[in-house]
């Protein structure tokens, strides 16, 4: 699928990022996985971008908000969309606040994910 | 004698000093008693002039004849027998008035030369003056012992240095414990039991000093009923002094105070016992007028600060409390002060030994009250509470990381779950399709319980926070009915008003709302419906929910919105819960400046109902 939607998932942990590969690759997006944030971060380049980034906010020692905002900083990659999720529902603010595109509540609902990623990824 | 008087003395010479004795005299002649020779000074004590001389008595002093002088004077004209008036009473007129004077008088028969009795002879003294005088010393004198008598005070009288019990009242013998045997001998022989004490030796050196020794509540033993038994006086030894000033007796005043200095001793020791009592409680225990004064704080305060005892206690509280506080904790108190509720508030207070680090504290006072129901005192404490407040916070971020922890795994396990669902859609496995929907179900089920303890957390924290924002009222109300319909056995019945968009956290509104709903769902599983209703009331939007359930009774009603509180029933152990959605739900509709309510009937069902503010303008004016 040439056309296939990118989609960057970073979370910390692997079971997430298993679920989620699995669960997206059933959708028919394209995925890489990251652990680390800055991992990813380093991925990204102008010619190089993913059509969403999905990314956990807390990344065992880096925060989500961190890399959202240095991502949005940057006049060549802040046109990425950078949907961040949390288990803590009360940082949602906090999360647009760091640029945000949307904010997911963890554990979330399969439909509405995939949903929020299209309307994203357009 | 006679014959020399007739033989040498002319009768005129005898005449003369008749009448120039400084008695008083007269000669009465006759069975008439005829008025004879009566010198000036009889008719002085007579207060007659000299026209009754050669009256008959009786005719001149009439006043008498009725006063037993006819039978004196029988007496002494017809048998001879002389009279001896000693201090006799008799009425006379004298001026006008009858006057009571007093005489001593001699009455003698007169003899003529053949021995005949022609006459009664009178000499008498006025002694009216010394009567009187007699008769008001004695008058005194009794009202003296009257007095002593009958005194409030024990009284006594000792006489001389020997210290001779003249004179003691039924109290003073009352509280020596004997009786009126005692009267007439020494002090010490009669109260033995005061040798060791001082009082003998006392009462002696008056008679050298002549000085007046008064004592207050001083302990006197004395053997009453047989046992030597302590007593408290306040009494007086004054002494009683002659003409030529020396001392003769001692008049002891005696008040038995006994029973005051034992309540005293009673109200010191209790006092004692109560302040021995709050200086060893670690807490700070400190009492305070109606007007908010400190009037004590215990030892344990002094410790802890190191301050002043005689500085103003409240000074040392404003010193050490966070000052940023201070002003609040003013505001919190002194509406205590003003309406008589309880005072409770939590702040913190510098740690004296490390004044840049601050330790929680809880603040509590209540108010006693006296007869007439006025603030008599408030009894406060400060316990420092500031190792359980970091444990709490330890719970609290313990159960903040838990709780996300655990929805780490569920976000995967419900991933997994939604995966297999559409899977197997996908293979027309609809019967086990529906099994992971289930499944998906009890997920969702799971992440609510971990959330209310998150919430709960978050709450006590004061770290509950709202993302407002416009949403549309109705269609949220919709959507949970629809939502809570899914996993209802009972038909839910929305009755709609247009309500329209209000300013409020979407997220949460619809937690309360779900709350509202699942709790009538589960408080009613024999009804068939539940009725869920929205009005616009003035300013405010109003969400209600009736069920036809088990109902609260009355007294618990109040007790629902708090945290952990569960209807009790006999089949509460059937119904699944924490506790704790009420809470949530009551502190977030709180926090959004709106209220929340119950209106129920035991056995009828219950209708719950929260109001909150449509638009944020309202909210702030509100």
């Amino acid at each position: 699928m040439p056309n296939a939607t990118k989609v960057l998932v970073v979370d910390d942990s692997p079971a997430i990022v298993d679920s989620i590969e699995m669960m997206l690759d059933f959708e028919g997006f394209e995925i890489e996985k990251f652990y680390k944030g800055s991992d990813m971060l380093k991925t990204l380049t102008p010619d190089s971008k993913p059509n969403v980034i999905l990314m956990d906010m807390w990344l065992s020692g880096e925060d989500g908000r961190d890399i959202c905002r240095e991502i949005k900083a940057d006049e060549n990659l802040k046109d990425i969309p950078v949907l961040i999720m949390s288990a803590s529902r009360g940082l949602e603010q906090s999360a647009l606040d760091a640029g945000a595109d949307a904010f997911i509540a963890k554990p979330f609902d399969l439909g509405d994910m995939v949903d929020r990623l299209k309307t994203y990824a357009k | 004698m006679k014959s020399f008087l007739e033989q040498n003395v002319s009768p005129e010479s005898l005449i003369t000093l008749f009448s120039q004795a400084p008695v008083a005299m007269c000669l009465l002649i006759g069975d008439d008693l005829i008025i004879q020779n009566a010198n000036p000074q009889i008719l002085e004590l007579w207060g007659r002039d000299s026209s009754v001389v050669g009256k008959p008595l009786f005719e001149a002093l009439p006043e008498i004849k009725s006063q037993g002088f006819v039978e004196i004077f029988e007496n002494v004209y017809y048998k001879g027998e002389v009279f001896k008036g000693n201090k006799l009473s008799i009425f006379l007129e004298k001026f006008g008035t009858l006057e009571e004077h007093f005489f001593d008088f001699i009455y003698s028969p007169v003899y003529s030369v053949d021995k005949k009795i022609i006459g009664v002879s009178v000499v008498a003294t006025e002694v009216t003056d010394q009567v009187m005088s007699e008769r008001k010393l004695k008058e005194s004198e009794y009202r003296f012992e009257d007095l002593i008598k009958n005194s409030d005070y024990s009284t006594a009288i000792y006489r001389s240095e020997e210290l001779y019990i003249e004179l003691a009242n039924d109290l003073m013998l009352k509280t020596w414990g004997k009786n009126s045997s005692v009267i007439g001998k020494k002090l010490e022989d009669a109260l033995p039991e005061l040798e060791g004490q001082p009082f003998i030796g006392i009462l002696k050196d008056i008679f050298k000093t002549g000085k007046t020794y008064t004592a207050t509540e001083d302990k006197v033993d004395l053997v009453v009923d047989g046992i030597l038994q302590t007593y408290y006086f306040n009494f007086s030894y004054k002494p009683l002094k002659n003409s030529e000033g020396e001392v003769y007796a001692i008049h002891n005043m005696a008040v038995n105070v006994t029973d005051l200095v034992k309540a005293k001793k009673e109200i010191q020791q209790r006092e004692e016992k109560f302040r021995d009592l709050a200086d060893s409680m670690p807490q700070f225990v400190w009492t305070c007028n109606h007007k908010g004064k400190l009037t004590y704080m215990n030892d344990s305060w002094y410790r802890y600060t190191g301050f002043d005892r005689e500085e103003d206690p409240s000074e040392g509280v404003r010193r050490v409390i966070h000052p940023e506080v201070y002003e609040k904790v003013l505001v919190v108190w002194e509406e205590s002060l003003r309406t008589g509720n309880p005072f409770e508030m939590e702040y913190q207070f510098s740690d004296p030994k490390n004044p840049a680090v601050y330790r929680w504290f809880l603040g509590r006072a209540v108010p006693t009250f006296d007869g007439d129901g006025n603030i008599k005192q408030w009894i406060g404490t400060f316990t420092d509470i500031d190792d359980f407040k970091q444990l709490q916070t330890q719970k609290d971020n313990f159960l903040g990381i838990a709780s996300h922890e655990l929805k780490t795994p569920l976000t995967s396990l419900k991933i997994y779950t939604q995966f297999i669902e559409k899977n197997l859609i996908r293979q027309s496995d609809l019967k086990n399709a529906n099994v992971a929907r289930k499944m998906d179900d009890q997920i969702d089920l799971l992440t609510k319980l971990i959330g209310d303890l998150l919430d709960v957390t978050k709450i006590q924290n004061g770290k509950i926070q709202l993302n407002e924002s416009e949403f549309d009222f109705d269609q949220l109300a919709e959507e949970i009915v629809a939502e809570q319909q899914m996993t209802a056995r009972q038909r839910i019945i929305l009755h709609h008003t247009q309500v329209g968009k209000i300013f409020a956290d979407r997220h949460r509104i619809s937690q309360v709302m779900s709350n509202l709903i699942s709790n009538a769902i589960k408080y009613s599983p024999d009804a068939d419906e539940v009725i869920v209703s929205t009005h616009l009331a003035g300013d405010n939007v109003k969400f209600c929910v009736k069920d036809f359930g088990i109902g609260i009774p009355k007294d618990k009603q109040s007790k629902i919105f708090e945290q952990y509180y569960r209807v009790s029933s006999q089949k509460e152990h059937t119904i699944s819960g924490l506790g704790l959605g009420l809470y949530i739900s009551s502190e977030i509709i709180k926090r959004a400046g709106g209220r929340i309510f119950v209106s129920s009937n035991e056995e009828k069902g219950s209708d719950f109902c929260f109001e909150i503010p449509k638009s944020k303008n309202v909210q702030q004016n509100a």
